[in-house]
């Protein structure tokens, strides 16, 4: 699909007056040709600090530092900052004269009037209006869902629900029969786990056995019911959520800058699932929940909140260039939103038509300029000195005061004292920083390098102290933000830029939305940047795309798959529906049920096909392979949340209390490096500080696992011979911030920060958190043998693991049916049963007797915990 | 999700080895009567190379500004561009290198003085214009599907030399790049495993030792008892599988933990370089300076292909200038250049270079037109890499792009063709290399590829 | 107090350890989103090449990472603590070489100076809409009432 470009060649200065031009001419060109052309310009091939200054538009656009020129404002004008010797020095070893200079200045504040325009006058798509038409009407994805009539059946009586009829009629018209049920006990688990993503505990399997013997339908629902009234529930499907639209606690990229306030959107997540909040109004909140109305301070908190979904993408903030920051921040944001909620890639058409789908790059430009109108927030507020931005980070951005106040226990405060105290220091440190900035002309060679190093460590300490200031109120009292974003006044349409280029700007485009899915152009008014319009078009029940693409992600949580597999790709290159008529139909029943995911997760969960065995049926397989039929229950490894979860769960460590914020916020605003939060002196100094603790707090033998040392001599951990720690403890915990191993609430809690995952989510293809993942990979590794062997929080698992198993008995053999119970949830084979007795009968610990059986026992434990079946919900 | 599909014909097991059914050589039959799906396998015809160490650019170095000589360019810097654009030409001078005379820009110094090692394939060309479709396609053949990756065909096609080591390896990998070193529907064992933590920050590993693969040590038992350990643990699994009759995953778990038993004690041993000489040290640029970080990893790469692992991957970038690229691409090649070479150097000394084949590439090169006056977008049309020792030629150029750079003229030379000449080298027929799934057989250039039999010494 | 000597040892290992960013990392240019990724150059090379802190750290890196893999795993770092507990006496620091630039600085230079601009230090926030930020952060606009 080309692009046909209307070029009109340069000087259309229709724009400026006469004077202004013969001022530009006579008094600025010139010095900028002979002056800056030799370094800045394309002519010449140079492009010093990224600057060029020979096209209108690239000058405003500027370098590296920032606009060289913003018209009406010189002191904001790197330009003229430059030329008159301040952080730059231009043209380099001298000065212009005072009259040009002066020139300049003129100019400047004259409004930069500048004839060197390249005017591209207009982008023409090769995609036309019939080929949008053509799409509309006869795309699938693109027709509004509609009721279906059940299909008929032969085997009536296999059928319970009306998903069940649709999955059959298929069946039987390639020839095939559904499964049988599974047993009674890998029914329970397979609910546990996708509804809760947990283990069933002995007892729960008991009574559902019992259940499932006298009337399996009524078992099901009843456990399903019971299941989704649990919180666990909303912690469960809030992180499939939060896969889906890349949550994440910091920048991520080179430079990687936290999100302290980032949590408030994951408990939001949770809560909405718990809650089972109507999915459009979930929607509406994400995009536009500062524009809702509201009629409590508290709604309006959380509608606040729910717009972190357009804040948290990754962020290039060391991008020097604040056009094409700002650029990319909307890009991402158009990329989410169309992905996560329409399946549709519009962003792909940032430079181009869609090379498939029909979407013209007016459609992207369209929905620029509703998410231009808009501020991000996702960095830290400036004090009332000023915002310093760090060397690296230098694309700053504040936060949105929450009308409600929810301050975390451990938001620093401060007394009057110390916040006088602070303000001092801030003003002593900015006197010295003038002081020496006036000292600066003067020193040469080495002074001048620790001059340079003592500005950029007082940067950073005035950057510090401003960002401790900037977050308390004038008591001293933590202030409560959010991420997300706000209107901006004076919304305004955007330029087509050819290519994606941010210099190439051709035509203007009406905010709008991708025309294939509207019947009509929309009408979006003047004032009003479109977002809120957006969001309730997305949530309408009109759009043929919303509802399809969260039921399939419903389904695919439940059965392993998509009905469309492409969950984030609904186009044209995206898989086709396995059950078309399904899909709809359900996509309807979610709009009517009020847009409830509980009540199709119900529906879904009672089903006869949820219910089926996965046996392995060779025929079958080499008929359909991937199961699109659904012939059997798809076995599934499990993701590593629910891994590390029913660990916990089994060794009965697991807290299900909710923690309060996250360690990133504990942490603060800070940069992420060394795989530690902030400061790493502090860090250090806190980790010798535990151990130090743990010294003084180890007790007896029995008390606390006893470890090995290298030298495989036993010693408690926390002492050594009466002097300290080891110092491989000390850095080991230095950098265990992240990693969490002590944790003992649900991995939906960790910590998320980009490229620092934990590693217990990480070694089980936990999501990549830059990315938008509708669906995790399921790998095999040696690294994940490693981790269940070795992995500090899998053998302290697999200890309280026995110590609860002695607890119920001491004889072997109960022991081991009781292991395999709580693992498993089921007893072992004869087969297992026999070398799990060798195992204990043979393992020899080197450990006292009065341990030996825990140790063995606990070695035991982390086989089960280790073995494939463990992973696997069958 | 995906299970990995497979037919079997020979329901017995299960196993993956089995997989060797779509292996036609001559000696199948002698792998009959092995049952380590890794154990070292004949190649099709006579290998040139043993081995794979690929350098991995990743975020598209240009081309135009180190290996493809433009001197048309450099005359027509100015002027508008065939796609757009006005021409940028190369802030770096080219010059003729060794005995060859080859053209390669004053960007790498020091690998250009090994010119007469390489042959730059300078008519590359891929369909994917932005970095993870490319990256996909560069590693897997296609960016439309998972597939296979490069690595995963080559362990299967040859399986290793070491056992005790994954046949695969990705040193630093990128985060979230897993499918560019996955198996997809090969069994899990030809996966490639990360080692080290490229891309992401760092973070300590676990592990009682704190060594470089977390968890790579058990901090509490020894080694008899964790052997004891494993055999219960496999144990129950076997029974799975049988009790499953068809479990790809669980094979998978099955060949991982043996994998994982026995790299506990090689791959400390090969991530300790401190018997490595001061001299070797120096030649990769591994003690000091920015050629630090990228220096070591050359020469882990080298310690892991003499220790016998088939391939391995290592991961340089981001070359993704849009900008700045005068003073980025610089940095990015200030840190890889000396290592590079002495890579070169230090195989040549051991004798390894005639059957080591190193490969050095991004996923798509740079246009020849400018992006914002010092930058340059993405060009899939026409870009360079370039290949050495493993049976190519030395001072070799092959194919050619347009006057510019832009696109690929003369000996086009496709993704497709890039993968069947690398397994052409390793001994493998890349027809004859196929693995039947899903009801037919698949190989990593789908139906086309062909070898660039110039370029082969 | 006991502790004193490998706390000193661990303050200004960590604080050398985790401030070293001597090199670029490998560059995560975004995945995922399926448009194109602007990404725009690299990071520059830090201003300030010739930092002393930066290159202090550059020196404990080449010496203690022995992987390669720019980081300073547990190991690592305790045989750092270690040979700086060594070193104290003679006063030495590891790596203590004569002053080795790592690393190419970024072309941009004014006259006399090393031509950084001065690192951020503009104290104007800005939103990115060229508004000044409110100090403390952004008190938003109710919306109509429901």
């Amino acid at each position: 699909m080309l692009l046909c470009a209307v070029i009109a060649p340069a000087a259309h200065s229709d724009e400026l007056t006469r004077d202004e031009l013969n001022f530009f001419e006579t008094k600025i060109r010139p010095v900028l040709v002979r002056e800056c052309y030799g370094c800045h310009s394309n002519k010449a091939g140079n492009v010093r600090g990224g600057l060029r200054l020979d096209s209108k538009e690239l000058t405003h656009i500027g370098g590296s530092s920032g606009p060289a020129v913003v018209p009406g404002n010189p002191e904001e004008s790197w330009l003229y900052n430059a030329i008159t010797h301040q952080d730059y020095v231009m043209p380099p070893k001298r000065k212009l004269p005072q009259q040009v200079i002066d020139d300049f200045r003129k100019w400047i504040e004259m409004g930069a009037p500048d004839p060197r325009v390249t005017n591209i006058a207009e982008i023409r798509s090769s995609i036309t209006a019939d080929d949008i038409q053509q799409a509309r009407e006869s795309f699938w994805a693109y027709q509004i869902p509609v009721r279906q009539s059940l299909p008929q059946v032969e085997n009536n009586s296999w059928t319970r629900t009306d998903i069940d009829r649709f999955i059959l009629s298929k069946l039987e018209t390639s020839g095939l029969q559904p499964a049988d049920d599974a047993e009674a006990w890998q029914v329970l688990r397979r609910l546990s786990f996708d509804i809760v993503g947990l283990p069933p505990a002995p007892e729960q399997i008991d009574s559902f056995t019992a259940a499932w013997n006298i009337d399996p339908d009524g078992a099901v629902a009843d456990t399903v019911d019971r299941l989704l009234k649990t919180e666990q529930f909303g912690e469960r499907w809030a992180r499939h959520w939060l896969d889906v639209v890349r949550y994440a606690e910091s920048t991520g990229r080179e430079v990687n800058m936290t999100y302290p306030h980032a949590w408030r959107y994951r408990d939001y997540v949770i809560d909405c699932f718990n809650d089972d909040k109507p999915f459009d109004q979930f929607v509406q909140e994400q995009i536009a929940g500062d524009l809702l109305p509201v009629s409590t301070d508290q709604q309006w908190s959380e509608n606040l909140v729910a717009t972190s979904f357009l804040a948290i993408g990754p962020k290039n903030v060391n991008e020097q260039n604040r056009v094409q920051f700002a650029a990319d921040v909307a890009d991402e944001q158009i990329d989410a939103t169309t992905r996560v909620f329409l399946g549709m890639s519009v962003a792909c058409a940032r430079c181009h038509d869609h090379k498939f789908d029909a979407i013209p790059q007016a459609d992207y430009y369209a929905l620029v300029g509703v998410f231009r109108n808009i501020t991000t927030y996702f960095g830290n507020p400036p004090s009332e000195f000023g915002a310093f931005s760090g060397v690296q980070s230098k694309r700053n951005s504040s936060l949105i005061r929450l009308p409600v106040g929810d301050p975390n226990p451990y938001d620093k405060s401060y007394s009057k004292q110390e916040l006088a105290s602070l303000k001092q220091e801030m003003t002593d440190k900015l006197q010295e920083m003038a002081e020496t900035r006036r000292n600066r002309g003067r020193s040469t060679g080495t002074d001048a390098k620790n001059a340079q190093r003592n500005r950029i460590r007082m940067n950073n300490e005035l950057a510090n102290l401003s960002g401790q200031l900037a977050v308390v109120d004038a008591s001293g009292n933590p202030i409560s933000y959010c991420m997300g974003v706000l209107e901006r006044d004076a919304p305004a349409n955007t330029k087509l830029l050819v290519r994606g280029e941010i210099d190439q700007p051709a035509q203007v485009v009406q905010r709008g939305f991708p025309q294939v899915l509207c019947s009509e152009p929309v009408e979006i008014e003047a004032d009003s940047s479109g977002r809120l319009q957006l969001a309730r078009w997305i949530a309408s029940k009109e759009n043929p795309l919303t509802a399809r693409v969260m039921v399939n992600r419903i389904w695919q949580h439940l059965i392993g798959q998509g009905i469309v597999t492409s969950t984030e790709n609904f186009g044209v290159t995206g898989h086709l529906p396995s059950h078309p008529e399904l899909l709809d139909q359900l996509a309807v029943q979610f709009m009517e049920s009020d847009w409830s995911v509980k009540t199709l997760v119900r529906e879904i969960a009672t089903s006869r096909v949820y219910r089926m065995k996965s046996t392995f049926n060779e025929q079958y397989h080499d008929y359909d392979p991937d199961n699109a039929l659904v012939w059997r229950a798809n076995p599934r490894r499990l993701d590593a949340e629910a891994i590390r979860d029913a660990m916990l769960s089994i060794s009965g460590e697991i807290d299900f209390d909710r923690p309060r914020g996250s360690e990133v916020a504990k942490a603060g605003y800070t940069r992420v490096q060394g795989g530690v939060l902030g400061n790493p002196r502090d860090i250090a100094r806190k980790a010798f500080e535990r151990a130090a603790n743990n010294t003084r707090a180890a007790s007896g033998p029995g008390s606390r696992p006893q470890f090995r040392g290298p030298a495989g001599r036993p010693f408690q951990r926390g002492r050594r011979g009466g002097m300290g720690p080891a110092p491989e403890e000390i850095a080991r915990q230095v950098t265990n911030q992240l990693d969490m191993e002590n944790a003992k609430f649900r991995s939906v809690y960790l910590p998320i920060v980009r490229d620092e995952e934990p590693r217990s989510l990480e070694v089980f293809d936990g999501a990549d958190s830059s990315a938008i993942i509708g669906q995790r990979e399921s790998s095999n590794t040696a690294t994940q043998a490693l981790y269940m062997m070795n992995n500090r929080f899998v053998i302290q698992q697999s200890t309280s693991f026995a110590r609860r198993i002695t607890e119920v008995s001491s004889i072997p053999a109960e022991q081991i049916d009781y292991a395999f119970l709580l693992a498993y949830g089921r007893k072992p084979t004869s087969g297992e049963r026999s070398a799990t007795s060798s195992f204990l009968r043979a393992f020899s610990p080197s450990a006292s007797y009065r341990s030996r059986s825990v140790e063995t026992l606990a070695a035991l434990c982390q086989s089960l915990l280790a073995s494939a079946e463990f992973r696997y919900v069958n | 999700m995906f299970s990995r599909r497979q037919i079997l014909k020979n329901a017995s097991a299960g196993f993956g080895y089995l997989a060797f059914a779509g292996l036609s050589t001559a000696s199948a039959a002698q792998q009959s009567g092995s049952t380590n799906p890794l154990a070292a396998k004949a190649p099709h015809f006579p290998a040139r190379a043993k081995r794979v160490i690929f350098l991995c650019m990743q975020g598209g170095p240009s081309h135009v500004d180190s290996f493809d000589y433009k001197p048309q360019l450099i005359k027509d810097h100015g002027k508008g561009g065939k796609y757009g654009g006005s021409l940028l030409k190369s802030p770096w001078t080219f010059r003729q290198r060794g005995n060859s005379g080859l053209w390669i820009s004053d960007l790498f110094p020091n690998v250009a003085e090994q010119a007469d090692e390489l042959t730059l394939i300078r008519s590359m060309q891929c369909d994917q214009p932005v970095h993870p479709g490319a990256m996909t396609q560069m590693h897997t053949g296609t960016a439309q599907f998972i597939r296979p990756s490069l690595g995963a065909w080559s362990l299967y096609g040859l399986g290793t030399e070491n056992d005790s080591l994954p046949g695969f390896v990705s040193l630093n990998a990128p985060s979230g790049s897993s499918r560019n070193y996955g198996s997809s529907f090969l069994p899990a064992i030809y996966g490639g495993s990360k080692i080290g933590r490229g891309g992401r920050g760092s973070r300590s590993p676990r592990g009682g030792s704190g060594e470089s693969v977390p968890d790579i040590k058990n901090p509490t038992l020894s080694q008899q008892q964790q052997r004891k350990q494993i055999n219960l643990i496999q144990a129950l699994n076997q029974e799975k599988v049988r009790r499953d009759r068809y479990q790809p995953g669980v094979e998978g778990v099955i060949e991982s933990f043996e994998l994982a038993f026995r790299m506990q004690d090689a791959i400390p041993e090969l991530m300790d370089t401190s018997k490595e000489s001061q001299a070797t040290l120096a030649m990769y640029g591994a003690d000091s300076g920015p050629t630090n970080s990228f220096g070591k990893q050359c020469l882990l790469a080298r310690r892991f292909v003499e220790a016998g692992v088939r391939f391995v991957e290592l991961t340089h970038g981001s070359w993704d200038q849009h900008a700045n690229l005068s003073v980025d691409h610089k940095t990015r090649a200030e840190a890889c250049d000396k290592p590079i070479a002495g890579l070169l150097q230090d195989l040549k000394q051991r004798d390894m270079l005639k059957d080591t084949l190193v490969i050095w590439g991004g996923e798509f090169g740079r246009t020849p037109a400018a992006q914002g006056g010092d930058g340059r977008n993405h060009n899939n049309r026409g870009y360079t890499t370039w290949m050495a020792g493993g049976g190519v030629k030395g001072g070799f150029s092959y194919g050619a792009t347009d006057e510019h750079g832009y696109e690929s003229v003369e000996n086009k030379c496709h993704i497709h063709d890039w993968h069947a000449t690398i397994l052409h080298l390793l001994g493998l027929d890349h027809e004859q290399l196929t693995y039947r799934y899903a009801g037919r057989d698949f190989r990593l250039t789908d139906v086309h590829g062909n070898v660039a039999n110039d370029i082969i010494a | 107090m006991k502790y004193t000597t490998p706390i000193v040892a661990i303050l200004s290992v960590a604080l050398l350890a985790v401030t070293c960013s001597a090199e670029p990392p490998g560059g995560q240019r975004a995945k995922g989103a399926n448009g194109q990724r602007r990404a725009s150059g690299g990071q520059r090379p830090g201003a300030g090449a010739d930092r002393d802190p930066k290159q202090m750290v550059a020196r404990m890196m080449n010496e203690f990472d022995k992987d390669g893999d720019s980081k300073l795993n547990a190991m690592e770092l305790t045989a750092m603590f270690a040979s700086m507990r060594d070193r104290r006496g003679s006063g030495e620091r590891p790596g203590a070489a004569t002053g080795r630039t790592p690393g190419a600085g970024p072309q941009q230079r004014g006259p006399g100076q090393s031509g950084q601009k001065p690192a951020g230090n503009r104290r104007r926030g800005q939103n990115g809409d060229g508004k000044p930020a409110k100090a403390g952060g952004q008190a938003p606009k109710r919306p109509v009432a429901e």
